[in-house]
């Protein structure tokens, strides 16, 4: 595979407060990334700076082998949107949805309009009396019908309702199949999307937890379920990565099993569960003291 | 290097014309600011300033000498110059985030805000003139009243009229477009900086000559220059705001 970015040592502060702190990655070419992590964890941060929208404080970012600070080569191939988009007071979406392709080389103005239809976006309204979800449908739009072959999504759910969270998703999946590119998505809504992302990168106070494959992610855990000993029993000495139960019952999450290991457990009479991505990423960034043991 | 096989060529990191075309279009994708509303209010302004003429014409016996003379002080055309201010600062402040969110370098945004001010400027210097040249063929619009044709643009003839006016909008929307930059990079520190410093550059000016006792040297200076000569000194102030601008803007972000 082949990367379209690559990031070492990204660093970003403002003032005292660190956004994005020593951060490295590559995004592959042709995939789909989720950006996972909780809010004000740096998702935007780092997309701002990935699109050279903001200045890194350390660090090298590279898209399409070159800095996209003040680049406009890399920057045409970029489409980044984000979720606290400002527009200008007096724009409605068909001012932004005609100014789109002077400057996505790829814009299809066709497939802008059905998606316009698809998610009912009034054209004539001003953009700051739109709801939430017709102003994240507008960001949507021009993601997708910039065919962008590095587009950002931050937060596309924000406010859809559930039809037109599956229509994105149809919509995004259809369009990638047949003109391949590379999507990073960045949510804290995981299960929504978990199907749809390849790779996935979570970032918590600005540093990155996780950079792996979803299929990989996903057997990373288990939920150990049965009687209070005889889980206990099992999951001594090993990495904790949850716990839970009620009364005698105890439900322990761990980290990867190997199939003796998994046998063993069924043996005891214990039940074992798959992570959903969502769970594992709560339970990654959300770590209190009190719940998790850590190594 | 892994990245080699998708890797943009090398000549691509200025965007060209076509990057600052688009940047120019889009201050103008919706017109109601840049054009319907400010000629509306033109158009209201005069009409106000007509009624006010006839009134004047109907209920005093005084000559048409009396009359022309009393308007040319008019500064009812002053609003444009006013709205080309705040439209410079506008546009900055407007249209910068989403520009960049399109994937606009802060330098083809700038050179295209520049060029659309530029043409806007030119634009409304155009239809000044051609109103100004209205007004004299008809006899200050039958009532002898002026608004296009003012003292202030002397009377050199309509075509150097409408470039002094072209100077004098420049000027103007220079000024918000250092403002708007300033604001975009540094908020309300930078205008109040700004501020600051051009109020200390006017009082310490004024103070050099009121010192030294220069005020009949400025006066003959700029009787000497007279408005051919006076005009153009505006670009000075133009091309040091436009320069400082962009060197604000340069290290802008997006941050909402």
């Amino acid at each position: 595979m082949s990367a379209v970015a690559e990031v070492s040592g990204l660093t970003k502060r403002f003032g005292s407060v660190t956004a994005v702190e020593d951060v490295s990655f590559r995004l592959e070419e042709h995939r789909v990334h989720g950006l996972l992590g909780r809010n004000g964890a740096g998702k935007t941060t780092l997309m701002s700076l990935l699109t050279g929208q903001d200045f890194a404080t350390a660090g090298r970012i590279e898209v399409f082998g070159a800095s996209p600070v003040e680049h406009a080569g890399v920057l045409q191939r970029l489409c980044f949107i984000r979720e606290s988009q400002r527009y200008p007071d007096d724009f409605q979406p068909r001012h932004v949805l005609r100014a789109a392709p002077w400057f996505f080389p790829n814009w299809d103005a066709d497939f802008a309009q059905r998606l316009v239809d698809d998610f009912r976006l009034p054209l004539r309204r001003k953009i700051k009396k739109l709801s939430r979800g017709q102003l994240s449908a507008v960001g949507v739009i021009v993601g997708l019908a910039s065919r962008a072959p590095l587009t950002f999504f931050d937060e596309p759910y924000l406010g859809l309702d559930a039809a037109a969270r599956q229509l994105f998703y149809d919509r995004l999946l259809a369009d990638i199949a047949e003109r391949p590119r590379t999507v990073v998505l960045s949510t804290h809504l995981i299960d929504e999307v978990s199907d749809l992302l390849e790779r996935v990168l979570v970032i918590d106070q600005g540093r990155l937890l996780v950079d792996a494959d979803t299929d990989e992610l996903r057997g990373s855990a288990t939920t150990v379920v049965g009687p209070r000993t005889a889980v206990e029993a099992f999951v001594a000495g090993r990495e904790v990565l949850h716990r839970d139960g009620i009364g005698g019952l105890a439900s322990v999450t761990v980290g990867r099993l190997s199939e003796a290991e998994r046998a063993e457990a069924t043996g005891a009479g214990l039940e074992l569960t798959p992570v959903s991505l969502q769970q594992l990423v709560v339970r990654l960034t959300g770590a209190t003291g009190s719940e998790v043991d850590h190594r | 290097m892994s990245t080699a096989t998708t890797a943009v060529p090398a000549d691509t990191r200025a965007g060209g014309p076509s990057r600052i075309l688009a940047v120019f279009r889009f201050h103008f994708v919706n017109p109601t600011i840049v054009a319907w509303m400010p000629l509306g209010i033109t158009g209201i302004i005069f009409a106000m300033n007509w009624a006010i003429w006839f009134i004047v014409h109907t209920a005093t016996t005084e000559g048409g000498e009396e009359m022309s003379n009393g308007t040319s002080w008019s500064g009812a055309s002053m609003f444009i110059f006013v709205w080309l201010l705040v439209l410079a600062v506008q546009a900055m402040n407007r249209t910068f985030h989403l520009a960049l969110g399109l994937g606009a370098t802060r330098r083809d945004y700038y050179l295209g805000t520049v060029a659309a001010l530029l043409v806007a400027c030119a634009g409304w210097a155009i239809v000044f003139g051609v109103l100004g040249l209205v007004e004299d063929a008809t006899g200050g619009w039958g009532l002898n009243g002026h608004m296009f044709a003012s003292v202030y643009f002397g009377d050199d003839g309509p075509f150097a009229r409408t470039w002094y006016v072209f100077l004098l909008m420049l000027f103007f929307a220079s000024l918000g477009l250092v403002a708007g930059a300033l604001w975009v990079r540094w908020r309300t520190w930078g205008i109040l900086g700004f501020g600051v410093v051009l109020g200390f550059l006017l009082i310490g000016g004024l103070a050099w000559i009121a010192l030294t006792n220069a005020w009949a040297q400025v006066g003959a200076f700029f009787a000497g220059l007279g408005f051919a000569g006076a005009y153009p000194l505006l670009l000075i102030p133009v091309v040091v705001a436009g320069l400082l601008g962009f060197l604000a803007l340069r290290r802008a972000t997006a941050r909402s």
